[in-house]
């Protein structure tokens, strides 16, 4: 009689700094429905991985749940796969921390449920030849890959049917493949369909071996946890009827019964979607999103100063691998890198991190500010880091002299303000009307607008309306012995195509505890007068509280609280960011001046039709001027944390 | 007290599997506690061969023009109350065909019994403690009749192995003679046998559970299994009952002599010459010596089956070669079946073999209907590793005891396992044990790990044949040290090869460990007597 093996894997992951109301009602809706269909059919064997922020979630807020899920591995019901702690890309990360993401893991693990898992879940299932190593030395026997990485290795589909070894450097790991093909059908197709499905692969040797892996979400969360109810009660049920042709299986007891079919070496790889979204490799994201490689270096430069201090207590580690959790660093159809409040935990771990390393090194004990300048994000280019024990803002003379980090270091109050995110180009926008940003959404950016150029026209991209190559010119950089900054630039003002005159711009910034005080020097160098729409440029991002407390983010302008959802454009001195839980931050000018605010907007998909996900509030500061040749404009602007 | 304990088979009137065992010694321990027990059990064609002499009747009872009796038999140190009649005399105990209607005939006859109580001279009963799913209809049927609200009658249900079998609501109401309206208590409380037939799916264990006050089991790591297979609701009522063996040293050595009158004038296995001497005539000698009419084998087409090999070492009629050279000896017995690990103990051999080339593997099992490709696959291995491996299909009494005192290491990779009364006897034979940690194993074994010298065994990873290689080797190295003068190079040569560490540390701190740990698991069984299990037994009825 034919027959095959199957291994049902559910994937239970939230990120680190996933809205606390979120994580509930998934818990409401999946998680308890898991559990209850694990407990009810206990005599079969269900593979189980539970990712590391989602564990430190569940042991702090529902360890009940926690508690009987333990029980089943104790019982024999559920094989636990490890995982890196941050649910971190791998292969994305400097070889010791891929060793530690794992061994922080399973001492976790260990220390709750009293057992070592010997196989892992690759997270995202982003696979590169090199993973065998920090794999191997953490004692991970084995790892659920996806079929498309087989395939792009050019093995044909059979042996995706099959358990097999490959190695990096002499160190051994064995891998599944998950089957694409039974990710579509199941739960999405009836039982029967996936019975007939599975059988049409099994033989009568019965040594095949269906994976399934995919996330516990899709059960009660992505649709109705009633059908989930129903879908798995009458899957599960007809299983244990046919467990002589489908033997639901752990991964150890396959391994123990059929062993390996041999040698194997592959490529990069992931699931089929995410090759589709990464262009094949997943490291293209962050090429892709100038955000997600500035968390990835952000990242990489606390390390440097966790490692280089001499005693960093494992506190500061913990955050930092937690730093590291995938779901902000890419984005495929939904949430990722849009979702502000994950970036936005990623950055509060590292600032915290990095205020240990500094501490415990003495960061400060020489000079306060540190200023440096260093090609903080590997693109070729110098940035300049200004570092004090109360912030950190970081500037980028390359991309128009604008100030891409700024981190707030106050106890408790760790945050990076300039958090923004710029709306790229997703493919799923196309019909939208949507247009992508033609520049990063940070702040100190001149524009030379049109003068015709509204409110609108700025936050939604009416292409040609800034006349001025300054957005996106280099800038000069250097540092007075007071520790100002001063960035300089000489740009033209163009109409038509054709240069109208050469405009120069010089910014110096200057810090002094909490606030960032910067003087915009806007200069006609040319011959012509040239009449426009000055716009000084700020994007900032109000605390988001992810435990759901408080008032809703918003801002206060001539009196007067507005929620960051509403434009505001008209005559005052003075924005006031209000946050819950978070103290005010306040943009002020010396007198009246046009003030345009707006929501930073991007455009996610859902079933209900495209939906705005805030990336932060936009401020854009307007002199409307005709500048005649010689005539110089000054203006100062301060940014300040109360 | 007044326990009936109800049973589909017994030792002591027909015996199948090793529940056969457990009620009637249990009942026994029960009435040295001063309790009067009484095993209820089906006659299954017992009385016919016993003769009427020691049988009481106690009731006659015309049902459907079938004449049943109901005797007392008390011959047995527990007393038997055995069904008879029609479809109860039939001698097959669980032909699929006749079952259901036994057990129907049974549960009848039980609540007549009970309703005519007082006729017989047999008290009212205090607990009812039914064994596996058969006794689940009678236990109804005694509900119906005892259970009274405020009354104190205990109902017990035990299983000895989890069931997969599914009871009709006909089966356990109008097919018995009850209404399925009736209400019986249950741990929802009072509801009906209607009701608790759906709460339960049908599935008999299920309903069992649902309908006593406690469900036990043998081990307490087989309660895992229960709250599984039969539901978590039901976690709180479970609680365990562990077996034990009526082996008894002395016994086993005597008939040892009495097989073998020349092997040893007396034998004292805990002596290093002695059991060396055993060891080596088992291996060299008696293998190859079975009598004329062993082994034993029931099933006549697999008596068949045997009669067509002739692979040497394998002889035809079951019979084997001795071994060629004497060497470690492991021993493993029970039924050939998978759930045995049989299988898994194949797929180790080669490792084992390589780790202790002169290892002795001798597998004394019995034949199971369905593990055919099982058996041929053993065969093969036979042949294939000639030198080491030796099985036995069937009963082979000449060699049964004696194997077990002449061996060094008793191997139970089972893959699952309730109690596991092997490990029982391979232990008081002063045996190391390598067990699946798993079910009864799990506690009756004690992992030298963690127990050191008070250790009786190794436990291993069930189902894992690289485990299990790892540790048989380390076992039979460990054991052989015992055979050599301490500190000598062979003995050093020995220690050296054990992989494992705590096995070496315990060597250099104590050469006699072997011996030690055969003494530990001797004692080990000993500690699960009848009469501790009647003692939690009762602790349970009182509960």
């Amino acid at each position: 009689m034919a027959s095959v093996n199957f291994i049902f894997t559910i994937h239970f992951h939230q990120p680190h700094g996933q809205l606390k109301w979120i994580n509930e009602r998934i818990y409401e809706n999946s998680y308890k429905l898991l559990l209850e269909i694990f407990k009810k059919y206990a005599d079969l064997h269900f593979t189980v991985h539970i990712s590391g922020p989602l564990l430190l979630y569940m042991i702090e807020n529902h360890p009940d749940w926690l508690e009987e899920i333990a029980k089943l591995g104790d019982y024999g019901t559920i094989e636990f796969l490890a995982g890196s702690l941050g649910e971190a890309i791998l292969p994305l990360l400097p070889y010791s921390d891929r060793v530690n993401q794992v061994r922080e893991y399973i001492r976790l693990f260990e220390k709750y449920f009293g057992v070592k898992p010997r196989g892992l879940w690759l997270p995202e299932r982003v696979w590169e030849p090199s993973l065998p190593v920090p794999l191997a030395e953490n004692g991970i026997e084995y790892v659920l890959i996806d079929d498309s990485t087989l395939l792009r290795a050019g093995h044909p589909q059979e042996d995706a049917y099959y358990a097999w070894i490959t190695e990096e450097g002499g160190e051994r790991v064995k891998v599944f493949f998950i089957e694409a093909g039974l990710r579509y059908v199941l739960p999405w197709s009836s039982s029967e369909e996936v019975f007939n499905y599975m059988m049409s692969r099994a033989t009568d040797k019965g040594d095949r071996v269906l994976v399934w892996g995919s996330d516990a979400e899709k059960f009660g969360e992505w649709a109705d946890p009633g059908w989930a109810r129903w879908w798995l009660n009458d899957f599960l049920s007809k299983l244990r009827l046919r467990r002589n042709e489908i033997r639901l299986v752990h991964p150890t007891e396959y391994l123990r019964e059929h062993s390996v079919r041999g040698l194997i070496y592959l490529p990069t790889g992931s699931y089929d979607k995410m090759l589709e979204w990464s262009n094949g490799f997943f490291r293209n994201f962050q090429l892709k999103y100038k955000e997600s490689n500035n968390m990835h270096k952000k990242m990489l430069y606390v390390r440097g100063k966790l490692v280089k201090a001499p005693r960093v207590p494992r506190e500061a580690w913990i955050l930092y691998y937690l730093a590291q959790c995938n779901d902000a660093y890419w984005h495929g159809l939904f949430g990722g890198i849009y979702l502000s409040h994950l970036r936005q935990a990623i950055y509060e771990n590292l600032i915290k991190a990095e205020k240990i390393a500094e501490e415990e090194m003495g960061y400060y004990e020489k000079h306060e500010p540190v200023i440096k300048r260093v090609d903080f994000d590997y693109d070729g280019k110098m940035e300049i880091l200004y570092e004090s024990k109360k912030l950190n803002a970081y500037f980028k003379p390359s991309d128009g002299g604008t100030m891409f980090e700024l981190d707030i270091k106050r106890d408790g109050y760790e945050h990076n303000l300039q958090d923004t995110m710029t709306r790229y180009p997703e493919p799923y926008l196309h019909d939208s009307g949507f247009n992508p940003d033609w520049y990063r959404r940070v702040s100190l950016r001149i524009h030379l607008w049109d003068p015709s150029t509204t409110l609108h026209d700025w936050i939604n991209n009416t292409p040609f309306k800034d006349n001025s190559d300054l957005a996106l010119k280099e800038f000069s950089a250097s540092i007075t012995p007071g520790n100002e900054l001063i960035m300089r630039s000489l740009g033209g003002y163009y109409q038509a195509g054709s240069l109208i005159s050469r405009i120069l711009v010089e910014k110096r910034i200057m810090i002094r505890d909490n606030a960032l005080s910067t003087t915009y020097v806007i200069e006609n160098k040319g011959d012509k007068p040239v009449t426009t729409k000055i716009g000084y440029e700020y994007h900032l991002a109000p605390k988001i509280d992810r435990t759901g407390k408080g008032e809703p983010i918003g801002f206060v302008v001539n009196g007067e609280f507005y929620t960051r959802d509403n434009e505001w454009g008209g005559i005052t001195r003075q924005v006031v960011f209000k946050a819950p839980e978070y103290p005010d931050v306040k943009l002020t000018t010396r007198k009246d001046e046009i003030y345009w605010i707006a929501p930073l907007n991007m455009l996610a998909r859902t079933e209900k039709g495209f939906r705005p996900i805030p990336q932060g509030v936009a401020v854009m500061i307007i002199r409307e001027k005709n500048l005649e040749p010689g005539d110089r404009e000054e203006l100062t602007v301060k940014l300040e944390l109360l | 007290m007044n326990i009936w304990l109800l049973s589909f088979e017994s030792t002591y009137t027909v015996k199948v599997g090793g529940l056969a065992e457990v009620p009637p010694r249990l009942g026994e321990a029960l009435k040295k506690h001063g309790h009067n027990a009484y095993v209820l059990t089906p006659n299954h064609g017992f009385t016919e061969k016993l003769g009427r002499d020691h049988l009481e009747e106690l009731l006659s009872i015309n049902i459907n023009n079938v004449n049943h009796k109901v005797y007392l038999y008390d011959k047995p140190p527990t007393p038997h109350i055995i069904f008879t009649g029609g479809i109860l005399d039939h001698p097959e105990v669980y032909s699929p065909t006749h079952m259901m209607d036994k057990i129907r005939t049974w549960s009848i006859l039980v609540r007549i019994l009970l309703e005519k109580i007082n006729e017989t001279g047999i008290e009212w009963p205090d607990v009812i403690h039914g064994n596996d799913w058969h006794s689940v209809p009678v236990i109804i049927a005694a509900k119906t009749i005892l259970e009274k609200p405020g009354d104190k009658k205990k109902f017990i249900y035990q299983i000895h192995l989890l069931s997969r079998t599914l009871l009709e609501l006909d089966q356990i109401s109008t097919d018995i003679g009850l209404d399925p309206h009736i209400p019986i208590r249950g741990i929802y409380g009072w509801k009906t046998i209607r009701e608790y037939h759906e709460l339960s799916n049908g599935y008999a264990d299920r309903l069992g559970a649902l309908i006593s006050d406690k469900t036990v089991t043998v081990s307490k790591e087989y309660i895992k299994e229960l709250v599984k297979r039969l539901g978590w609701d039901l976690e709180k009522y479970f609680d365990y009952i562990p077996n034990a063996t009526t082996w008894k040293l002395p016994e086993i050595i005597n008939s040892v002599i009495r097989i073998y009158p020349g092997i040893l004038r007396e034998i004292n296995i805990f002596k290093p010459n002695n059991r060396r001497s055993l060891r080596t005539y088992t291996e060299l000698k008696a293998l190859g010596n079975m009598p004329q009419d062993e082994p034993v084998i029931t099933d006549r087409e697999f008596r068949e089956f045997l009669k067509r090999i002739s692979l040497d070492p394998l002889m035809p009629d079951g019979k084997t070669k001795p071994f060629m050279a004497e060497g470690p000896l492991v021993i493993m017995t029970g039924r050939l079946a998978r759930q045995k690990g049989v299988h898994v103990l194949l797929k180790s051999i080669e490792d084992v073999v390589f780790n202790v080339p002169n290892a002795r593997i001798l597998l004394l099992l019995l034949p199971v209907w369905g593990e055919r490709r099982l058996a041929r696959e053993l065969v093969e291995a036979v042949s294939l590793y000639r030198e080491n491996l030796r099985v036995i299909f069937g009963k082979a009494k000449s060699l049964f005891y004696l194997a077990h005192i002449s061996s060094d290491v008793m191997v139970i990779p089972s893959l699952y396992e309730p109690f596991g009364l092997v490990a029982l006897e391979g232990m008081l034979t002063g045996n190391m044990i390598v067990a699946s940690r798993i079910g009864g194993l799990a506690e009756t074994v004690k992992d030298i790990h963690t127990y050191g010298l008070d250790g009786t065994g190794l436990h291993v990873e069930p189902g894992d044949p690289v485990d299990l290689a790892a540790k048989l080797s380390d076992a039979l190295l460990f054991m052989e040290t015992g055979y050599y003068e301490p500190w000598s190079k062979e003995w050093y040569r020995l220690v050296e090869r054990i992989n494992d560490k705590t096995l070496r540390k315990l060597l250099y701190s104590n050469p006699e460990a072997p011996w030690i740990i055969r003494k530990s698991s001797h004692n080990r069984a000993l500690e699960y007597t009848w009469e501790k299990s009647a003692r939690k037994a009762l602790m349970i009825y009182a509960g």
